[in-house]
């Protein structure tokens, strides 16, 4: 009978101790990860107009705006326009230097926004405080995330908040630049609208989603006339891990 | 008799936490459907940056383990398909998005004919201009030709 019930007991405290290390596991991976998904058509301009659309000729502080004084006709361009989506993104980073090493994605390869949900300042950085761009890709049936939030940043001209029945909804006149100095660059101008919903147990509100639309100008390296760009950026479903 | 009663009563409820315990974990799959809805994360918990062995990795990469690796969002052309003709119009708008990210032209086809099955103008607006999305060359194609 007392053997009985102490198996019984320590089948039990057994059980319930591999229930907790779940729940303490499960707690620890709690960053907040979301797909980010640019959808853009880009026009190219005739190289008469080229000049006009440099990105090195526009005022610095708001080159999209600046863009749009400079309207012309191009009858003679019979270039066709073409899609950027955050594949494109990540193809352009092919063979591009990070921390001193090429860096090389796979077809399965998916653009992520990550938010580091500390109260602290963990990453600081062009997009903000505790926020990046990463690359996930699958290595050896592993997802390997590569930071690169160097290559974007983003920059707010006016923002404002205001409750809604999710937690806090802000909308941001922002300037979003994509820089890959070896192929690709892109400013372009948007209001996005952003929406977190407040976390119960600490102060970090989380971000559900970030959308909006995207216009401007892109570039690649490779002598080719600019590109007038248009297109929307949305987010996927938020996860936590 | 009535110690393995309670014995087997004992095992049952373990049995039951464990269960619970698990299903309160992090949502790591993602399927299409839940990411048509508008499913927020569970805020109960406290963040810790990812780390994890560098070796063989990405320059600055961290390294993922088990389930996080599962819960990338990979869908299929013919997922994508079958969702478009979803009865659902919160999962057709989704999936009409994932065609566009997927850069998949067999899906021109599949988005067309839904277009045509539709009544709402919105929605085959939509549809219409995912197809044209999809025709358009895509960056790296055009870098790629000579």
């Amino acid at each position: 009978m007392n053997i009985k019930s102490t198996l019984a007991a320590a089948a039990l405290a057994l059980i319930l101790t591999a229930a907790f290390s779940v729940r303490a596991a499960a707690a620890a991976k709690t960053n907040n990860v979301m797909p980010l998904n640019f959808e853009l058509v880009a026009w190219p301009t005739t190289a008469e107009s080229a000049d006009s659309f440099a990105i090195g000729g526009l005022d610095e502080a708001d080159p999209a705006m600046a863009a749009v004084g400079s309207i012309f006709t191009s009858p003679a361009n019979t270039k066709m326009p073409f899609t950027i989506t955050s594949r494109d993104l990540i193809n352009s980073l092919a063979g591009v230097t990070n921390h001193g090493l090429p860096m090389h994605f796979s077809s399965a390869a998916e653009l992520l926004f990550r938010q580091v949900l500390s109260a602290e300042a963990v990453i600081i950085n062009s997009l903000g405080t505790n926020r990046q761009i990463i690359v996930r890709d699958i290595s050896n049936h592993r997802a390997v995330d590569t930071d690169i939030s160097a290559f974007f940043s983003e920059s707010n001209r006016l923002a404002t908040s205001y409750s809604v029945s999710l937690g806090v909804q802000t909308h941001k006149l922002s300037t979003l630049s994509f820089c890959n100095p070896d192929h690709l660059g892109l400013r372009l101008s948007a209001v996005l609208v952003e929406t977190a919903h407040p976390a119960k147990d600490n102060d970090v509100a989380i971000v559900c989603s970030n959308s909006g639309d995207l216009q401007g100008i892109g570039e690649s390296t490779n002598n080719t006339p600019n590109w007038i760009v248009s297109g929307r950026l949305t987010t996927g479903l938020p996860r936590l891990e | 008799m009535k110690t393995r009663i309670s014995l087997l009563c004992l095992i049952i409820l373990a049995l039951c936490i464990v269960v619970l315990a698990k299903r309160s974990g992090p949502r790591e799959a993602v399927s299409l459907a839940a990411e048509s809805r508008s499913e927020l994360p569970g805020p109960e918990a406290v963040a810790v940056p990812s780390t994890g062995a560098l070796a063989d990795m990405q320059p600055g990469a961290t390294v993922l383990t088990g389930g996080e690796a599962e819960g990338m969002s990979l869908l299929t052309t013919d997922a994508i398909a079958a969702a478009l003709k979803d009865l659902d119009p919160s999962i057709r708008a989704a999936a009409c998005a994932a065609a566009k990210q997927s850069g998949d032209r067999r899906l021109i086809h599949t988005l067309i004919s839904a277009a045509g099955d539709g009544s709402d103008a919105r929605e085959k607006a939509a549809l219409l201009d995912a197809a044209d999305f999809l025709r358009m060359p895509t960056l790296t194609e055009t870098q790629r030709a000579p």
